[in-house]
């Protein structure tokens, strides 16, 4: 009996400090929600007591204690769930509820809020997506065509060797006009799991659109036979949305010279005299 | 039963006529016809390494809609890549298609063709790396950009993040969506 007490209390408490860290968090919202921030500094690291400073807070109107997850022994990730009112946000919306996390510290004997400073690479995660998925078993080279854009000032075009096998692999050789093109980034090896990109440069001169080439790569995995991989190249690329875009003829693209301006010529269409016009008010 | 027989057919007629005229109000359709593509306009974008600038950018491919908010006929492409024309504040092109799903969210198949109800997100840093323009680390760039989908009916946002000064600011992508009126849902580009 005393050993299953034991247990449950090690299982209810998960890590050390849990049952002040809950009253301390209380407290330092309880705090927040009255817009009492002057107070609730006492509760933040000293090192970040600046930025708490200059973070902006929505006005609170309740808020509830969710979780708290131990990350180690002296750092926890708090879940609250507040329904507050937001600068900037529409007005008609009204309080939104929300759930917040926060990393909370053991600094001496308390523990203290981490504010984290918004930064370039905490961007990164929010408009780019989760982590890609494992790679495909084998090689892949993508895209199946490389396009260099005739627009563009650098004039390259991207290769992505994509590895999912389990061995490392290389590249042999590549194979193409080398007096048009020139490779600017090249890799030695691709371990497994990971992605390597080529990068070809056009050096030419010439202004026909849409001209073809070819390049041929021939990769290797480990002891097994090497494989050539055959990618068309379309160079001075301009697609049919650039010419739309820039009200282009196919003669016109064909005659367009490096360095040339060009303007979009797009029209919205008119609308016909029924759209957009609301109902009669009854009367 | 003749009775009968005229109602359905008075119903068939009525059906026909209020779903040509509800297909004609929809702005993406023009001469008749749909464009194949449609242009989205952002009017600010940038992005700087040192002063913390970075813009992100979605595409939506809104072609999953009720039923009713799209035209039953007309429309003839409801996937496709999405091309960037970015212009710089001097003046220059930066010039980007998606032809694989590695720039992004990793929502564009494996063509870097957007399908019906997928939005796609991606960093202007990104965009600018993938065509070897990326500014260096003390610069900054800006400017404006026109994005054609390569498909029915599109909108979008454009974001611009100024985090070190706790700031950012978003925009609809032009022409917005409207309220109340009829849709809008990209400028149809029409290849000459």
């Amino acid at each position: 009996m005393m050993t299953f007490i034991l247990l449950w209390s090690l299982v209810s408490l998960a890590f050390p400090h849990e049952s002040e860290l809950k009253e301390t968090v209380s407290a330092y919202w309880n705090l927040m929600a009255k817009g009492e921030k002057a107070s609730a500094l006492k509760f933040v690291v000293e090192s970040c007591q600046n930025d708490f400073i200059n973070r902006v807070e929505p006005k609170i109107q309740t808020w509830r204690y969710v979780s708290a997850d131990s990350v180690s022994e002296t750092e926890a990730t708090v879940t609250i769930e507040m329904e507050a009112l937001f600068r900037g946000a529409q007005i008609a919306s009204g309080f939104q509820k929300i759930t917040k996390r926060e990393t909370w510290v053991r600094d001496g004997n308390s523990w203290k809020l981490r504010v984290t400073k918004p930064s370039m690479e905490s961007l990164g995660p929010l408009v780019s997506g989760p982590q890609k998925a494992a790679l495909p078993k084998g090689l892949r080279v993508t895209p199946t065509v490389l396009k260099i854009q005739f627009l563009n000032k650098s004039q390259t075009g991207r290769l992505r060797i994509e590895n999912g096998n389990d061995l490392a692999a290389q590249v042999v050789s590549a194979k193409f006009d080398k007096t048009r093109f020139e490779l600017v980034k090249w890799p030695d090896r691709i371990e497994p799991g990971e992605v390597a990109e080529i990068v070809v440069r056009y050096k030419g001169t010439e202004n026909d659109k849409n001209l073809e080439s070819q390049l041929n790569l021939v990769l290797k995995e480990g002891d097994q036979e090497a494989k050539l991989f055959q990618v068309p190249v379309i160079y001075n690329y301009l697609s049919d949305g650039a010419r739309g875009l820039f009200g282009l003829t196919e003669e016109q693209a064909q005659k367009l010279k490096r360095g040339d301006k060009v303007t979009p010529v797009l029209k919205v269409p008119p609308k016909s005299p029924e759209a957009g016009t609301p109902p009669p008010a009854e009367k | 039963m003749s009775k009968v027989r005229a109602i359905v057919l008075l119903t068939l007629v009525i059906g026909v006529a209020f779903g040509s005229a509800a297909a004609k109000d929809t702005p993406f359709l023009q001469a008749n016809a749909t464009a194949d593509q449609v242009a989205l306009f952002a009017p600010f974008l940038s992005y700087g390494q040192a002063a913390g600038i970075q813009t992100a950018l979605s595409v939506s491919n809104v072609l999953n809609a009720p039923t009713g908010v799209l035209p039953a006929t007309g429309l003839s492409r409801n996937e496709g890549s999405i091309e960037i024309y970015f212009y710089t504040s001097d003046g220059d092109a930066v010039v980007v298609e998606t032809e694989d799903n590695s720039i992004g969210n990793g929502v564009l198949d494996a063509q870097g063709e957007l399908r019906p109800g997928r939005t796609w997100t991606a960093l202007l840093s990104q965009i600018l790396s993938e065509a070897d323009a990326l500014p260096a680390a003390n610069e900054i760039v800006a400017g404006y950009a026109w994005i054609i989908c390569n498909w029915d009916g599109a909108q979008g946002t454009v974001t611009v993040f100024f985090p070190d000064f706790g700031f950012a600011q978003s925009l609809n992508l032009e022409p917005t969506f409207g309220s109340g009126g009829a849709l809008s849902l990209g400028v149809p580009v029409i290849v000459p």
